[in-house]
Formats: structure tokens, C-alpha cells, sequence
């Protein structure tokens, strides 16, 4: 392992155009960053496109879409270097660094989706609601955060026992933090379209699918980059990785199925039925069927199949749009929780409520992107070495 | 003397079967479960189950764990839809202009003429639920149930803004107040009126019609109890399926 860490630069990177690239996306967060700033200072309500009906939205599924897409990664690093899934280890390093580039963009996004950010990180220490699904979870987060930072920093130093032990704990909270991400919406019965403990099952499942598409796109660019050929030990950790993805887009698609199912031909009270029905042929219906089933879930799975996992070019493809798919998904997640008017049928209020995004809102994501990849530029070219190693 | 021991006669006789009290307490139970059914069906703002609000709705009326245990009683066919309870609350609790911590919920109806529309109104504010789920989902205990008066209140310097209370919230009883950094609702006038000694909500007093009754459930003798446990009253409560057991009723005369 690298003993220095000037060992581990890729100075193949530093040319005009990565350096113009990152350049790019670092313009990109500070507009983002500065939007967020905008917006705390203003008021939410001024800023963001939320009202005291839907007062979630595209930030806090955007948030959900980096947490869970960071617990998947976490999840693949820790199987990939302690689990002893020897076929993954080439993609390990890789993972662990992406899972901890997500979990600062997530971290971002939380800190501009509520109102006093640093009152936050204040009073969940100093005033902890242990029933509430939110202090778990960012809690839990935090801890992941600081575990994974752990992980990387021994991993270049050499110190794999110590690394291995960091990524282990921080695999263990990443399931416990996505678990109450999950349960923000699971547990909440108002509206029930989200209400059911199973459904925790549909976030891991997703978690995962979103690490591994995650992983997947970055090491394909990774190598585009370099203008190298993927072959050997990491053409097959990318054969294994997307093998797994297409299990979890089995999984994810068979569960929303149920999901749907279970909601159509069972005693679900009426607000749920009428968000669901938002989803299969209302205001998101677009969304879901073109967007979360089609782009995210059938086609990628269609496209993994027919080249049973060999292809390069297919699986980024099918990652790409399962990855499109899950952004789409969490929109729908939060959006559909609170589409449906608490006093339906007074007031003259519409069967459903409207929410679009406002231009602050959509600069802070577009921040985000650009976070997570000028974050992964920046590691390819100042530790890129690092993810050869394993 | 002679009355009090064939009282006590009576009452022996009747233990033998079923006891006088008892069957007027059956009564009571089957009179409230009835009225509260009825209201799941009408007043439920979405169509629910029915055995689900029968039995949600039956155990929202009774529990009073609170000493005081505040509760407020809606006339449902009084509100004449003056506004005066909210400008009373907003002068009073100083709503912004932007926010509201009681609304007028109005809708049409069929009159006792089929052919007729009228208009019905309908004053909702938060329910102080006995299982309230904006307590729950609060991350760091801005708000919580006050364990003396049951009343669900704001601790302000705790609130980060996240609104996870304003989406757990059945009632939509809450909103963020930009001036106090914090979601803001109603306390029933707890910390401008109540704690000073006032024993009546400002948007109450200065309801013209007397459509709101405000007073304390664990007190027997107090007319509010009275109100609501009359065996032939039609109790009703808004969103029974929430299971959040709230306690504002609304009583069908």
C-alpha cells in the first residue's frame, strides 16, 4: 500500500481537460451553495416552490436519493473488502471513496432542505427525540460519514485491519440510517401510500441497486479518462456488480409491484388509494411508468439480461437509466406523500396539490451533481492510484 | 331515611340482573360508539372504512389522562363563517399574515330542499391529539405533549425547520413562522391567556354564534364534560382513521 499519499496521484489526469471539467463543477456547487445560502437567509418559503401543504420538496428527495445511493456504495465496499466477495474488491476503494463524495453531497442538501441548519447539528446532540426517524438517521448518517473517512484514511495509510474494521461499522449503520430514511415515509401513516414495514425491504433493495449503478458509471468513466481498456480483474468485479444490480432491479420491481398490488386489493383508507392513483394515471403517472418502471427498472433489466451482464457499454447504459429511475423514484417518494389535500373535499380544494420546483431549488440539485462529480475528479486524479490498489 | 333504604332496595334488586347503572352506562357507551360511527362517515374528510372509524372513533372519546385535560366542543351547524375566531387568535397569539393556526374549512351541501345548495363551514384548528404524530417525528422535541395539561406545545429555540411536523400532521394545523424561525400552532391560547389565569380561548370568546366551547375534560361537573358525554349526543371527530385520538369534538345538534 501507498505509504505516501503523493504516491497515489494519477498524473495521467492532469490535463487541460479534466482540469476544465472540474473547474466547471466546482462553478457549479459554489452556484449551488450560494442558492442554498440565499434561501436560508430569505426564508424557504420565498425561496423554494413549498407552501404549508407539500413543505417537502425536490431538495429532501434529492437528499434521499445521495443518502441511499451512499449506503448502497457503503454496502458494496464492505462486501467487497470484508465480506470476502473477492470478485468485487477491484471496485472496493472506488465505492468506499464514491459512498463518502455522496454522503457530503447528501449532507448538503439536508443542510439546505431545513430551516436552521445549524441548529441541527446543535440539538441533536442536546435534544434528541429518540421515536423520531429523522434524528436516527441523520445520527446515523453522521456516523457513517465519520467511519467512512476513517476507512479511506487507513486504506491510504495501508492500515486494512483498521480500514476493514471502520468499513464494517459503517456498513452496519449505512443499513440502520437507510432503514430510517425508510422509515421517515414507512412509518408515517398520513397518507398511507408509503405505510408498511415491508417496504423497508424496497430501500435496501434500492440502496443497493443505486451503489452498484453508482459504482459501475464512475469506474467506466474512471477509465475513459485514462484512455485505458477495461479488461481482466476489473472487467469481471464490473461482470459481478452488474449481475447484482439486475437482481436488485428484480427485487425493487417485484416489490413495487406488490406494493401496488397490496394497496389496490386491500383495506388501504382513501387518502392512500388517491395518491397511489397520482402515480398510475395521474399528475405522476409520466413519472412512474416512464420514469420509474420503464427507464429505471425494464429497460436496464431487458438491456442486462439479453447480454447477460458481459457487455461494457450495456451495463453503463442500463446503470445510467436505472440511476435516472431512482432520481425519479424519490421525487415520486416524497412528492406522493403529500399530493393529496389533508381536508380533501372542502374548500373547493383540487383532488390534488401542486408543487414545482423553484429556479433556487433546481440550481442547489444541479450543485449537488456537481459536487458529486467534482468530488470524484478530484479523487480520481489525487488518489487515483489508490483504487488499483486492493 | 325510610326513602334512602328502598333506594337501597331497589338498587339490591336489581343487582340480581343487571344493574340500573350499569345498563345506562352500556346505553352511554352504545349512544357514544353510534354517534362517533356516524360522524367517521360524515365528518372523516376522506371515506373510510366503516369498522375502522367505529372503532378508532370509540376510543377517542373518554380518555382524559390529563389534569386539566383541555378540550374544545365545535357546534358543527353554529359557524356562520365571520372569520372573528381567527382574528381574534391572530391578534392575539400575533399570526402573521401568511400563516394561520385556525382555518374555516367550508364545502356545499344538499339543504333539507333536495334541489337546494347551502353552504357549510366547518372551524378546524390542532386537535391537541392524546397520541399526537407531530411529537413523534420531531427530531429534537421542539414540540411535545405537556404532561400536566395535554396540551401539544412549541418549545421555539428547539425547532430546526424541518417540517417533519407539518407533514405527520392530520389536521394541516401547523405552518412556519419566517419571524420566530420556528413551525408555529395552536397552544389553545395556552402562554397568553391560559397560564395567566384566563380560562377561555380568545378565538371561543369571541365566537358570535357560540359555536366553540372550550373547557376541561377531567372535571365532571364541567359543562364541556357534560356536553360530550350526553347519551344522546352525535360526538364527532375529523380524520378518525389517523388513530391520533384528538380532542376537539364536534357535536351534530
Amino acid at each position: 500500500m501507498a505509504s505516501k499519499i503523493d504516491d497515489l496521484e494519477e498524473g495521467r489526469l492532469a490535463s487541460a481537460s479534466v482540469k476544465w471539467t472540474t473547474h466547471l463543477l466546482s462553478l457549479f456547487v459554489i452556484a449551488g451553495l450560494t442558492a442554498g445560502a440565499y434561501a436560508t437567509m430569505t426564508g424557504h418559503q420565498i425561496a423554494y416552490g413549498i407552501s404549508r401543504e407539500v413543505p417537502w420538496g425536490i431538495l429532501t428527495s434529492s437528499f434521499a436519493f445521495f443518502a441511499i445511493t451512499s449506503t448502497g456504495l457503503c454496502l458494496l465496499g464492505a462486501i467487497s473488502h470484508a465480506y470476502g466477495v473477492t470478485p468485487l474488491r477491484p471496485l472496493g476503494s472506488r465505492a468506499v471513496y464514491l459512498a463518502i463524495v455522496t454522503t457530503v453531497t447528501a449532507f448538503m442538501l439536508l443542510a439546505f432542505s431545513v430551516e436552521s441548519p445549524l441548529l441541527l447539528i446543535y440539538y441533536n446532540a442536546a435534544s434528541p427525540n429518540l421515536t423520531s426517524n429523522i434524528w436516527w438517521l441523520s445520527t446515523l448518517y453522521g456516523i457513517m460519514s465519520g467511519c467512512l473517512f476513517l476507512r479511506f484514511a487507513f486504506l491510504v495509510s495501508g492500515s486494512q485491519g483498521l480500514a476493514l474494521t471502520f468499513g464494517i461499522v459503517a456498513a452496519v449503520t449505512a443499513v440502520g440510517a437507510n432503514n430510517n430514511l425508510g422509515g421517515l415515509f414507512t412509518l408515517a401513516s398520513d397518507p398511507p401510500i408509503w405505510f408498511g414495514v415491508q417496504l423497508l425491504v424496497l430501500f435496501l433493495a434500492s440502496a443497493v441497486l443505486a451503489g452498484t449503478a453508482t459504482v459501475i458509471i464512475f469506474t467506466v468513466v474512471a477509465y475513459k479518462l485514462r484512455q485505458q481498456e477495461i479488461v481482466g480483474e476489473t472487467h469481471k468485479a464490473l461482470e459481478t456488480a452488474a449481475t447484482l444490480m439486475a437482481l436488485m432491479v428484480g427485487i425493487v420491481l417485484v416489490v413495487t409491484i406488490a406494493r401496488f398490488y397490496s394497496m389496490f386489493f386491500s383495506d388501504t383508507p382513501d387518502p392512500g388509494i388517491t395518491a397511489a392513483r397520482a402515480l398510475i394515471n395521474g399528475p405522476l403517472a409520466v413519472n412512474f411508468w416512464c420514469f420509474e418502471i420503464l427507464t429505471g427498472l425494464i429497460v436496464p433489466l431487458a438491456l442486462l439480461l439479453l447480454t447477460k451482464t458481459k457487455s461494457i457499454w450495456a451495463m453503463t447504459l442500463a446503470a445510467c437509466m436505472a440511476m435516472v429511475g431512482a432520481y425519479v423514484q424519490r421525487f415520486d417518494l416524497v412528492y406522493s406523500g403529500q399530493i393529496v389535500p389533508k381536508f380533501s373535499g372542502w374548500n373547493d380544494l383540487p383532488q390534488y396539490l401542486h408543487y414545482f420546483p423553484s429556479g433556487a431549488e433546481l440550481i442547489v440539485v444541479i450543485g449537488a451533481f456537481g459536487l458529486v462529480g467534482f468530488g470524484f475528479l478530484l479523487g480520481e486524479r489525487f488518489v487515483g492510484k489508490l483504487f488499483r490498489l486492493y | 331515611m325510610k326513602r334512602l333504604k328502598s333506594n337501597r332496595d331497589r338498587q339490591s334488586n336489581n343487582s340480581r340482573q343487571v344493574s340500573c347503572e350499569e345498563r345506562r352506562r352500556f346505553l352511554r357507551l352504545g349512544l357514544k360508539i353510534t354517534g362517533v360511527f356516524v360522524g367517521g362517515s360524515i365528518l372523516s374528510l376522506v371515506s373510510v372504512p366503516e369498522v375502522r372509524s367505529e372503532l378508532l372513533g370509540a376510543s377517542v372519546v373518554g380518555t382524559y389522562p390529563y389534569q386539566p385535560h383541555y378540550a374544545m366542543i365545535i357546534y358543527k351547524d353554529r359557524c356562520i363563517d365571520c372569520e372573528r375566531c381567527i382574528e381574534a387568535c391572530t391578534q392575539t397569539n400575533n399570526v402573521p399574515s401568511y400563516g394561520s393556526r385556525n382555518i374555516i374549512l367550508s364545502r356545499k351541501k344538499t339543504g333539507i330542499a333536495a334541489s337546494k345548495m347551502i353552504r357549510e363551514f366547518l372551524p378546524a384548528l390542532c386537535n391537541q391529539c392524546n397520541r399526537p404524530p407531530c411529537v413523534r417525528v420531531c427530531p429534537t422535541k421542539a414540540t411535545y405533549k405537556d404532561k400536566k395539561n395535554g396540551i401539544v406545545m412549541m418549545n421555539e429555540s428547539l425547532c430546526i425547520g424541518c417540517k417533519a411536523c407539518m407533514t405527520a400532521c392530520p389536521y394541516n394545523a401547523r405552518y412556519y413562522n419566517m419571524e420566530i424561525q420556528a413551525v408555529d400552532k395552536c397552544d389553545f391560547c395556552y402562554r397568553k391567556r391560559l397560564q395567566n389565569g384566563e380560562t377561555n380561548t380568545a378565538c371561543a370568546e369571541a365566537c358570535p354564534a357560540g359555536a366553540l366551547f372550550f373547557g376541561d375534560l377531567s372535571e365532571q361537573k364541567s359543562k364541556i364534560y357534560k356536553l360530550l358525554h350526553k347519551p344522546e349526543q352525535t360526538i364527532l371527530v375529523l380524520r378518525p382513521e389517523s388513530g391520533s385520538m384528538p380532542n376537539v369534538f364536534y357535536l351534530q345538534v
